[in-house]
């Protein structure tokens, strides 16, 4: 429920993207305040990179604005989001990836490792390996990882989101969980990190 | 030993999310969002108006031709008539048998 224009009128998520749908800005807003960390959350998860991150929330936003018509309210609106928010990353991940093979970047650029802002202090370091051993892990399984340990959502949640079914999650994080584990091991095994 | 190091740094590494906050995107990220927006909004409606105008001259230019082609199909039709009374006026005033 959201209180458009500000007043005390509780409006639902349907009444919330037609007035969207409509061109309304305050509603747009109102959207935006809701779901504007969610969305940006999610996307730094995935593509490890704040500027990638900022370009998707604002292609998130647009699409949705674009998109509102189609939205009939069979799932929930944060659902709808979410999945939007997937596919843009993803989507930009591959442009990336297709970028790359063009031009080719900076290898120091693209070496350097991601420091995720929300990480506690405590754990800055370690989750700077973790993060690099995510980038490298199946589509999939990343998203499935990212939506239930970064966004801390429910299991059930995380399958509507990917379309699939409750196992089929609990099987790509536990899949996700043993890749990351052989890539730290053999990060430790070429870098000699063990006693870091 | 050397095993059991490694497979308890991995297991801290893999706890190192724990605690995690939502990162936040910039202030200024709103602006740039609500910019695009309004510019959608506006090419919307501008593209809307085009459409309009197009659709109205199309419409007066085609009453336009409909109603010059009635016309000029009139104008032939008189002239045609006039034409041949003409004639049958010219060969009425011949006095061909005196």
């Amino acid at each position: 429920m959201y209180l458009l224009f500000n007043k005390k009128t509780p409006i639902s998520d349907l009444q919330l993207i037609q007035s969207i749908a409509k061109g309304n800005q305050v509603a747009f807003r109102e959207l935006y305040e809701k779901f504007g960390d969610t969305v940006y959350n999610t996307a730094i998860g995935i593509l490890q990179s704040q500027e990638d991150a900022e370009e998707v929330t604002q292609d998130v936003f647009v699409s949705v604005f674009k998109k509102a018509d189609s939205f009939k309210g069979d799932s929930k609106l944060s659902t709808w989001i979410y999945r939007i928010t997937v596919n843009t990353s993803l989507n930009h991940l591959k442009k990336r990836k297709r970028l790359s093979l063009f031009f080719k970047r900076d290898e120091n650029v693209e070496g350097v490792s991601f420091e995720h802002p929300g990480i506690l202090l405590e754990n800055k370091e370690d989750a700077k390996i973790l993060f690099k051993a995510i980038k490298e892990l199946p589509e999939t399984q990343k998203v499935a990882f990212v939506l239930s340990y970064i966004e801390d959502l429910p299991r059930q949640e995380v399958a509507t989101i990917m379309e699939t079914t409750l196992k089929a999650v609990e099987s790509l994080l536990q899949r996700a969980k043993a890749n990351l584990r052989k890539k730290l091991n053999s990060f430790f095994f070429t870098e000699g990190n063990s006693n870091k | 030993m050397n095993d059991n190091n490694n497979t308890q740094r991995t297991e801290e590494i893999l706890k190192s999310l724990e605690g995690i906050k939502r990162a936040k995107p910039r202030a200024e990220l709103y602006a740039n969002i609500e910019a695009e927006f309004n510019l959608y909004n506006e090419v919307s409606d501008f593209q809307l108006r085009w459409v309009a105008a197009i659709a109205i001259l199309l419409l007066v230019s085609n009453i336009y031709i409909v109603q010059n082609f009635i016309l000029k199909s009139d104008t032939s039709t008189t002239n045609t008539t006039t034409e041949v009374s003409d004639q049958y006026n010219l060969n009425n005033d011949f006095n061909l048998y005196e």
